[in-house]
Formats: structure tokens, C-alpha cells, sequence
């Protein structure tokens, strides 16, 4: 970031890890900075409350001993401390009610998504392709086959993409391998809001299923929809 | 005549018991390689691997399958600069912002000073293998990615100095490979280069199944000499969705290049007499299962053969290598056997050493010819990581550094331990890799063991950054340095 002063705007954009802290030490471009609140990052950064961490600072960032203001930052290394690099802060604390961020990974999938409804599972089955027997997988036996499903969804509302038929079927992994696991697994009965996007040409050969399932946000609880439609709103989707 | 054999037999008692102690006197240094501010993670940490910068020992690199851990755009680098004793996370390798994952499969090489270190990996996201590049492995900038293609399995990353120039070596099973011959290694002649150039070279020269399976493990000599060993799967039967798929028959085979892998028929130079084919058949006809997923059965662990390969690094014409199957009539999921080559591959001795219920197997020789044999084995439902050495490939010690749960924590993924650790020599000592069960308790560090995160060892509980908060157990990767 050094020499080039971004927008808050890009700031809550591009940090993972934003918290409220209060300044404990400055020297060399370094602030020890106790966490007072995480207002986004991963569960693991939770702990981090009440601890001090060490923030490198943008060359023209200024923080004085006692300033408390809220961070926004990325992890550079971690090890006997976290240490982070700052895109930027802003002085005043943030209330969370106006810092607590949407989830980037969900805001990204509901801007990628072709589209998002609600709907409930109504069964899973095997792809055409994957069910015709260990003849026609051998070429592809490998550690990280994805093991695609096929999900039939009962749409029940449309959130965004237009008109949507009665019924869509969707791919998914299946797989447990690293490379699948944190994708969701789909269950006949599972009621939820589906972000979806249209099969790309190598998951799609072989299939009904118009679209697919391949990112860790693309399955939001039934109880999210508020969440995506304030989303969908703000982005005039 | 009776006199000359009690003589022979009291001399080789003597060595036997010289060599002991020979192989007893040595240090066994093992820690946790999570940093101390990473105390709360419970992330399976699994599939590690290890490079040591040979110039200067104290700086050496570990990856695993771990996150970020703000979940960011680069996934971390192990990284130590002080021969291991402590570690912190670096994360520079080409990720995916907001995975879980961290990275797919990874590897990494320094060239023989670390001025760079290299990297092969399978993205996380797009799932694409990726070849990369830092000349800072512990500044905050991102590794550069050199290479890019879809449909590969398994970079295996080695990589060296020789005139001056970085030769970089990349065994990986290509399923873009014609005529399913996969077993492929990128080489780069000058990876210093601004934008160097990678040949691709398919080093099997058989019929194939369809594949030659995930392990090309390609291994350099100072002298030029480049081996490499591979599976080559014959026939199979089974489901792999269903977890039933077996490869029913498959040869292990060694390939050589005299010339650092840029002869002009590259990895030929070693011929079959069988056959008159280049690739030697070390062995035939050899069975074992290749899992989707671990079972209860095998520790939670997926089993799909193991290969690893050494050479002596004062004379390149002595390999060993290790290879897995399952022996007809075996109840073992996977058996090792370890088997050496004193004439370049071109014949191979009967087993030195056969581990039934094991995998991950890793070896490695020193600079005096010791060899160092790591694998994790499967005994009442804990995974015990032995390291085995022997001065002559006779009498073998047998170091336990980890006996930990199989069943417990539950697997998040597979693999649960990895399809891979990793050993190295560094001079007359060793150095490896290995994943396993992080409960904090010191019966299953029979040979010691030093956390960086926070745990009591009293109460086997592992404690958040606060001191005070549980925390679950996980799978971590442990660093070893045995000191010769």
C-alpha cells in the first residue's frame, strides 16, 4: 500500500481481518495495538480479543499512544504474535451495528451468481455420466474427483435472475477430498437460498444440471435471505 | 571350521552392536509447528512437506493444507530461521481470498543456496497446477506463479543449482498426457529466469491403465545424474466412487537421466533388459487399493500406493527406494519395502526393510551414506511415525517420534495424515515432515516434543490464546531434526 492512499471504501473492500483497537505503542512504522472487537474475520480471530497484536502501518498512516479507532487490515505473519499490515483505520470507533460486514465471500456470490432463489431439495442422484458404472470413471480416477451429484431444488421464490423454472437441477461435489470438502453437500429436504451459477463447460458435460454448486457461499440457510436481499439491494442487482 | 564361523558370528555381533550404538547416538529434536498465536486454530493440517536450504541449514520451509488464517488471498508458508526451532506462518502462496482450504496439494524446492524456492501446487479454487517462484520466501510478497495448467495431480517439487543456473524438477501424474501414459516431469534448465521455460517430459514408455497413479518423484545428483520413480498401473478393478477400486496390477519403475533430465532422450538412459524399454521394472505385478476416502479400517487415512526415492549424495550410482502394495493374501491395507540399487538402477536388492500396515513412506541418505527411512503405521488403532536408520541397509534402529489417535480428532477432509510427508539429509543429520493427532501428551512423543502453541500437558489439553480456553484437538504438521 506504500505511497498510494486508498478510500475507506477499498479498505472495507480488501482487509479480511478488521477490529476496534486502542493504540498501546508507535515506533518504526509499527503500532502495538490491543483488539478490542473483531468486527470481521474468521472465527480463529476471535481470540485475539484483549490481546495485543502488531500492525505495520501504511507509510502515511499517523496513530499516536491511545488512539482508538477501528482497523483494516490483512495478516502478514504469524507467530510467537500476529503481525498485520494496515490498508488504513478511521479514527472514530465503529459501532458494529455500522462496521459488522457483510461476509465478503457471500457478497461476492450473490454478485456472481446468475441467479438466487429459495427453494427446498427434492432429490439427489447420480450425473448420467457418473452412474454408468467403474468402465466409464476409470479415466478419471484421481484423489480429487470431484464426485458430482445432481440436486433437483423445488424453487419456492426468486431473489434475483429473472424468471426461474419450478424446478432447477444443480452439480455439486460430493467428494471429502481437500480440494471438495468445504463445498456444500446437498440433502433431499434441505431448505435454503441457492446462489447459483451456470455450469462451466468442464462440469457440465454429461448432465442435466444447468447449473453448479462451487463455492463455499453458494448455499446460504433459509434464515440468510434477508441478509442476500439487502445485498441484492444495495448492488441494484 | 567351527572356529572361523564363532569368529564371524562374534564379529558381526560386534558391528551389530557398534552400529547400535552408532545409531543410538544421536539427538531427536521433534516440535509442533503451529506458531504460539495460532493457538486456537483447529484446522486437519495434513499433507506436509519440507525444504532445506543446504547453504545454511537454519532456514527451512514446511507446507500443509492450512489456511490462511484471515482467510485471505495467499495461503501460508511454514517458515523457520533457526534450523527449525521455532516456525511462523508466511502466507504467499497463490490462494483463493476466502478459502477455507488454503491450498491443494504443495511442494517446495530452495536451489541450492535459497536465494529462491520453488513451488508446485494445485490451486485452491480453480484446482489448477501451478509452478511458482519467491527469490524472499520470507518477505510478504506473493510467490509468482511461472506456470499454469488444469487436470494434474500431485506436484512434486525438487529443485537444485548447477553452473550457476536453478534446475527445477516437477514430478506430477498429467492426465493430459497422451495414451494415458501420466507419469510426467516439468523441468525448467534455468528457473532464475525472468520467465524461464518449463519442458513437459512423459517419462513412462509403457502401456498404462489409463494413468500412471499420483506419485512421480523425481530426485537430482550434485554429479547431474536425475532419477525419478513411478507406478505404472497395468490393470484395475472396482469402483473408486464406491471406495472398492483396486489396482490389480501395476510396476514400480525408475527412470535415469545422466545429463540433470536434459539429455537428448531425457530419462532413458536406464534400460529394461526385459523388455529393452528405458524405465527400469524394479518390481511386477503388484496390488493395492487406491481410496477416495480414508475408512475406520485404515486409520481414517486414504491409501493409493506410496513411493519414495534417494540417492547418496557421495555417489550417485547408490539409490534407495520405497515402494507400497498390498501382498496377495495380506490382510494389511499397504505394506513398505524398502530395496536399494548399487549400480545405478540397474539391479535392485531383495527388501531391506518391509513394514506391513504403513504408508507415507520417505527416505533419505547423509553425507556418509546413513540411510533414514520415515512412514506412519497403523497399530491398534493409533498412527505410530517411526524414523528407521541403518549405517549398511542390514540392521535398522527404530525411533518413535509420534503415537497418536487414528481415531480421534475426526477427519475434516481427506486426506486425514496426507497422500505424502517428506525426509531430507542435511549433511549427517535429518530432517522431516510428518502430520499426526495434536493432543498434548507426552506418551505420544515417546522421543520428546516442543509446542509453540499453547498446551497443557497436564491435563492433555490444548488452550486458546488466553491460556485458559479449550480447544479441540486437530491434525498439525511436527517438524523433526534428528542431529547425527
Amino acid at each position: 500500500m506504500a505511497g498510494k492512499r486508498q478510500s475507506p471504501e477499498v479498505w472495507q473492500r480488501e482487509a479480511t481481518f478488521v477490529f476496534r483497537g486502542l493504540v498501546i505503542a508507535v515506533k518504526d512504522g509499527t503500532a502495538i495495538i490491543r483488539v478490542d472487537e473483531v468486527l470481521r474475520g474468521p472465527e480463529l480471530l476471535q481470540q485475539y480479543i484483549g490481546s495485543n497484536i502488531s500492525a505495520r502501518l501504511d507509510n502515511k498512516e499517523k496513530l499516536a499512544v491511545g488512539d482508538e479507532s477501528t482497523f483494516y487490515t490483512h495478516t502478514v505473519t504469524v507467530g510467537e504474535t500476529l503481525v498485520v499490515q494496515s490498508l488504513g483505520h478511521v479514527n472514530a470507533p465503529a459501532t458494529a451495528a455500522t462496521s459488522k460486514q457483510i461476509d465478503q465471500a457471500l457478497r461476492a456470490q450473490v454478485t456472481n451468481a446468475d441467479i438466487v432463489v429459495t427453494g427446498k431439495v427434492t432429490s439427489v442422484r447420480m450425473p448420467r455420466s457418473a452412474s454408468s458404472g467403474a468402465s466409464g470413471t476409470r479415466a478419471t480416477v484421481s484423489e480429487h474427483e470431484p464426485m458430482w451429484r445432481e440436486a433437483v431444488i423445488r424453487v419456492t421464490g426468486v431473489e434475483r435472475g429473472g424468471k426461474a423454472p419450478e424446478e432447477i437441477v444443480v452439480r455439486f461435489p460430493a467428494s471429502t477430498d481437500v480440494m471438495w470438502s468445504n463445498i456444500p453437500k446437498l440433502e433431499t429436504g434441505q431448505q435454503g437460498v441457492f446462489l447459483l451459477s451456470r455450469s462451466p463447460e468442464n462440469v457440465r458435460s454429461g448432465t442435466s444440471a444447468s447449473h453448479a454448486i462451487l463455492s463455499v457461499a453458494a448455499v446460504q440457510p433459509i434464515q440468510n435471505v434477508e441478509q442476500v436481499r439487502s445485498i441484492i439491494r444495495s448492488k441494484k442487482l | 571350521m567351527a572356529a572361523k564361523k564363532t569368529r564371524k558370528t562374534t564379529k558381526a555381533r560386534t558391528a551389530k552392536k557398534k552400529s547400535a550404538a552408532k545409531l543410538a547416538a544421536s539427538n531427536v529434536f521433534l516440535i509442533n509447528m503451529i506458531p504460539k498465536a495460532l493457538s486456537g486454530e483447529t484446522h486437519q493440517d495434513s499433507e506436509p512437506h519440507l525444504t532445506v536450504n543446504l547453504s545454511n541449514t537454519k532456514q527451512i520451509v514446511g507446507t500443509a493444507f492450512t489456511p490462511d488464517p484471515a482467510l485471505g488471498p495467499n495461503a501460508p508458508l511454514y517458515v523457520s530461521q533457526d534450523g527449525g526451532n521455532s516456525w511462523m506462518l508466511n502466507s504467499i502462496v497463490p490462494s483463493t481470498a476466502g478459502s477455507s482450504l488454503g491450498t491443494g496439494d504443495i511442494t517446495t524446492s530452495f536451489n541450492s543456496n535459497a536465494s529462491r524456492l520453488y513451488g508446485g501446487i494445485l490451486r485452491s479454487g480453480s484446482g489448477k497446477m501451478e509452478f511458482l517462484r519467491t527469490s524472499s520466501f520470507s518477505s510478504p510478497s506473493a510467490m509468482a506463479v511461472l506456470k499454469s495448467r488444469s487436470n494434474a495431480d500431485q506436484p512434486f517439487t525438487t529443485a537444485t543449482t548447477l553452473g550457476g543456473k536453478d534446475r527445477v524438477y516437477i514430478g506430477s501424474n498429467d492426465f493430459s498426457a497422451p495414451g494415458g501414459r501420466t507419469a510426467t516431469i516439468d523441468q525448467s534448465m534455468d528457473g532464475g529466469l525472468s520467465a524461464p521455460t518449463f519442458k513437459t517430459i512423459r517419462v513412462e514408455k509403457r502401456s498404462t491403465v489409463g494413468q500412471n497413479g499420483p506419485q512421480t518423484r523425481p530426485i537430482f545428483h550434485a554429479d547431474g545424474t536425475m532419477y525419478a520413480a513411478f507406478y505404472r498401473w497395468r490393470t484395475s478393478t472396482g469402483d473408486f466412487q464406491a471406495n472398492t477400486f483396486v489396482v490389480t496390477s501395476a510396476d514400480v519403475i525408475v527412470v535415469r537421466d545422466d545429463n540433470s533430465g536434459n539429455s537428448p532422450q531425457p530419462y532413458t538412459a536406464l534400460v529394461d533388459a526385459g523388455d529393452g524399454l528405458a524405465g527400469k521394472r524394479v518390481v511386477t505385478g503388484k496390488r493395492f487399493p487406491f481410496m477416495i476416502h480414508g475408512t475406520g479400517a485404515t486409520g481414517q487415512q486414504r491409501i493409493g500406493g506410496c513411493l519414495s526415492i534417494a540417492v547418496s549424495p557421495v555417489n550417485s550410482s547408490i539409490v534407495f527406494l520405497v515402494w507400497g502394495d498390498k501382498p496377495a493374501g495380506s490382510t494389511d491395507f499397504l505394506t513398505l519395502h524398502v530395496t536399494r540399487s548399487l549400480d545405478r538402477g540397474v539391479s535392485w536388492s531383495a527388501d531391506l526393510l518391509t513394514i506391513p500396515s504403513a504408508t507415507n513412506g520417505a527416505i533419505a541418505l547423509n553425507s556418509v551414506g546413513k540411510i533414514a527411512f520415515l512412514y506412519q503405521k497403523l497399530k491398534n488403532f493409533r498412527w505410530v511415525t517411526h524414523v528407521q536408520r541403518s549405517i549398511d541397509g542390514a540392521t535398522w534402529d527404530d525411533l518413535i517420534l509420534a503415537d497418536t489417535s487414528a481415531t480421534n480428532p475426526i477427519k475434516t477432509f481427506d486426506p486425514y495424515l496426507g497422500d505424502y510427508c517428506h525426509l531430507l539429509a542435511t549433511g549427517k543429520d535429518f530432517c522431516g515432515i510428518f502430520s499426526a493427532g495434536n493432543t498434548p501428551n507426552l506418551a505420544n512423543f515417546p522421543n520428546g516434543v516442543k509446542y509453540q502453541r499453547n498446551a497443557n500437558f497436564a491435563t492433555q489439553r490444548l488452550l486458546k490464546l488466553d491460556g485458559v480456553t479449550p480447544v479441540p484437538a486437530s491434525v498439525d504438521p511436527f517438524f523433526f531434526r534428528i542431529t547425527e
